[in-house]
């Protein structure tokens, strides 16, 4: 039962002048900012479109390919603890700890083929798509085991599916039209999420732009949701209230 | 049909939150118990977060003591003024209970204290009813139908001062083993998410003699009262209280209790107590394959907020 919902970037890439090939600046627009989980969210499958065009006062009325995509997908910024359990005493306990600050909650990495193929390393280190997970890296608080624990995050976020590189989650479907396939799980975190997009040509960064977008509890959910956090303590009272009542309909429903 | 719970933040099956309610329900109007014990591990095991299982299951556990102690009310079987004692220690303990909770959740080692507590409350409680049980059985196939041994009039509890008079119970005891039965089952209902009605009532009866007439009736009165303490305690602490799953567990558990009753009514009392004793050995078991085996996965990972990080 996976829905699928897609949002539309419009990518409106303006190619200032011939002689500035590489020089180019974007507007674009999102029809769609929020994500809404509501009862039977089961995660989903965001389908999220993009164009490149040319800019309304370019000579050029097209725009020349190929072009490669990589966008990172970025979720609201939360605190983490990785926990590492051993043996003592006979029995296994949680026994190191280490807490990572600001850690991105959601974080992948979609291309529309690997990114070795499109550019070289440096280009990608520069901006920050390689090595992938690096941002988790240096947010970490702490020595010792550090880059173990770094590591074994990575690897629990990604079994959550929270974390992800898919080499094939931008697909074009003309020279100029793409899409991005994106997996939300049912725990997805709620919050401002960033979607950076870089657009390649010829091994070269030649557009990066920023968008926005939310997910966010609806109806009930979202009620309850804020009410567990804002009013703990009605929401506390409303529990009990409510098992009190069901408990007395039940015993006069049956007359026990 | 999935529904997504808000706090605990997963989808599960609607019909298997209200079929574990039911289940649990069932079982507990059978044994006349109020079966958190059996609920909270269950949730835990499907993989709810043990503080939302712990929180959400103490909110299922006074819907379904609600529909006992009112009918107990109605036959008038319940003791108010050693209730009032017992609530209000109860309360206490509880609130130390919710706080060691918080303490041990942000010390990672929630986890670890609920199996340990599990494993030691469900294996030696389990333990002393499978033998009860055994004995009595076997005497019934003996043919010697020997009459429970009643409680004497006084032991040394009743020795202690500051005495006070329960009328209802026919009670004169002192007020100091009263509240520290109170107290402590506040505590461990508040941190393991069980009512500890299989406790209080023995408590109450081996320890302070209280008539067996009364003791269920006054035993439900405290462990809706900690529950329901604990149940504001865990909301405003942890947050971890799961409004929705803890409907859908309590209206499967209202209604199974229901046809448990109808079903422990025409099953001899010693057969019962064997069964329940076999099953809470089970959950006892299962935890200890979570403390002595290999776990598949040593690295865990949770969100923790910012004011647990500045503690």
């Amino acid at each position: 039962m996976r829905a699928i919902k897609s949002i539309i970037f419009a990518f409106l890439l303006f190619g200032f002048s011939s002689n500035m090939a590489l020089s180019q600046r974007t507007i674009s627009a999102l029809s769609d900012r929020e994500i809404l989980i509501d009862q039977g969210f089961t995660g989903e499958t965001l389908t999220i479109f993009g164009n490149i065009e040319p800019d309304i006062g370019a000579k050029k009325q097209y725009v020349e390919g190929p072009f490669s995509i990589a966008v990172i997908i970025q979720g609201p910024a939360i605190n983490r603890v990785v926990r590492k359990k051993t043996y003592n005493f006979g029995i296994w306990l949680n026994s190191e700890q280490l807490i990572f600050e600001k850690l991105p909650s959601y974080y992948w990495l979609l291309s529309s083929e690997k990114p070795e193929n499109f550019a070289s390393s440096e280009i990608l280190a520069e901006a920050g798509l390689l090595p992938i997970m690096q941002p988790l890296v240096a947010s970490t608080k702490g020595e010792g085991e550090q880059k173990i624990f770094s590591n074994e995050l990575v690897r629990l976020m990604k079994e959550k599916g929270l974390f992800g590189i898919n080499e094939n989650g931008v697909k074009f479907h003309s020279n100029s039209l793409y899409s991005i396939n994106l997996e939300l799980p049912s725990d997805v975190p709620v919050g401002s999420f960033l979607a950076t997009t870089y657009l390649f040509k010829g091994g070269e960064i030649i557009h990066k732009r920023s968008e926005g977008f939310s997910v966010r509890k609806t109806g009930f959910e979202r009620l309850l949701g804020t009410s567990a956090k804002k009013s703990p303590f009605l929401y506390g009272v409303f529990t009990v209230l409510l098992a009190l009542f069901t408990g007395w309909l039940g015993g006069v429903a049956f007359r026990r | 049909m999935q529904i997504y719970l808000p706090i605990a933040e997963l989808s599960l099956n609607i019909f298997f939150l209200i079929g574990i309610g039911g289940a649990v329900g069932f079982l507990s109007g059978m044994f006349g118990v109020g079966g958190g014990f059996l609920l909270t591990p269950l949730l835990i095991f499907s993989g709810i977060p043990a503080p939302v299982a712990v929180a959400s299951v103490s909110g299922q556990v006074v819907a379904a003591s609600t529909s006992g102690a009112l009918s107990y009310m109605r036959r008038n079987l319940i003791d108010f003024h050693l209730a009032l004692y017992l609530v209000l220690s109860g309360v206490i303990g509880a609130f130390l209970g919710v706080y060691t909770f918080s303490a041990l959740r942000n010390a990672g080692q929630i986890d670890l204290v609920i199996s340990v507590g599990y494993l030691v409350f469900l294996g030696f409680i389990g333990l002393i009813m499978l033998n009860e049980a055994i004995r009595s059985l076997w005497r019934h196939k003996m043919g010697k139908d020997l009459p429970m041994k009643l409680p004497g009039q006084h032991n040394w509890v009743h020795g202690l001062p500051l005495r006070i008079r329960f009328k209802r119970s026919n009670l004169y005891v002192s007020v100091i083993p009263v509240l520290i039965i109170g107290s402590s089952i506040g505590f461990l209902g508040a941190l393991l998410g069980i009512g500890g009605g299989f406790i209080l009532v023995p408590a109450l009866i081996y320890i302070l003699r209280v008539p067996g007439s009364v003791v269920i009736g006054t035993a439900l009165v405290q462990v809706i009262a900690i529950m329901a303490a604990s149940v504001i305690l865990h909301a405003m602490n942890n947050y971890s209280v799961d409004v929705l799953l803890a409907f859908c567990l309590m209206v499967g558990g209202v209604v199974g209790a229901q046809f448990g009753a109808s079903v422990g009514k025409i099953m001899r009392g010693d057969q019962l107590r064997a069964m329940l004793a076999l099953i809470v050995l089970a959950v006892a078991i299962r935890f200890a394959f979570l403390l002595f085996f290999t776990p598949e996965d040593i690295f865990s990972t949770s969100i923790i907020s910012l004011s647990e990080l500045v503690k």
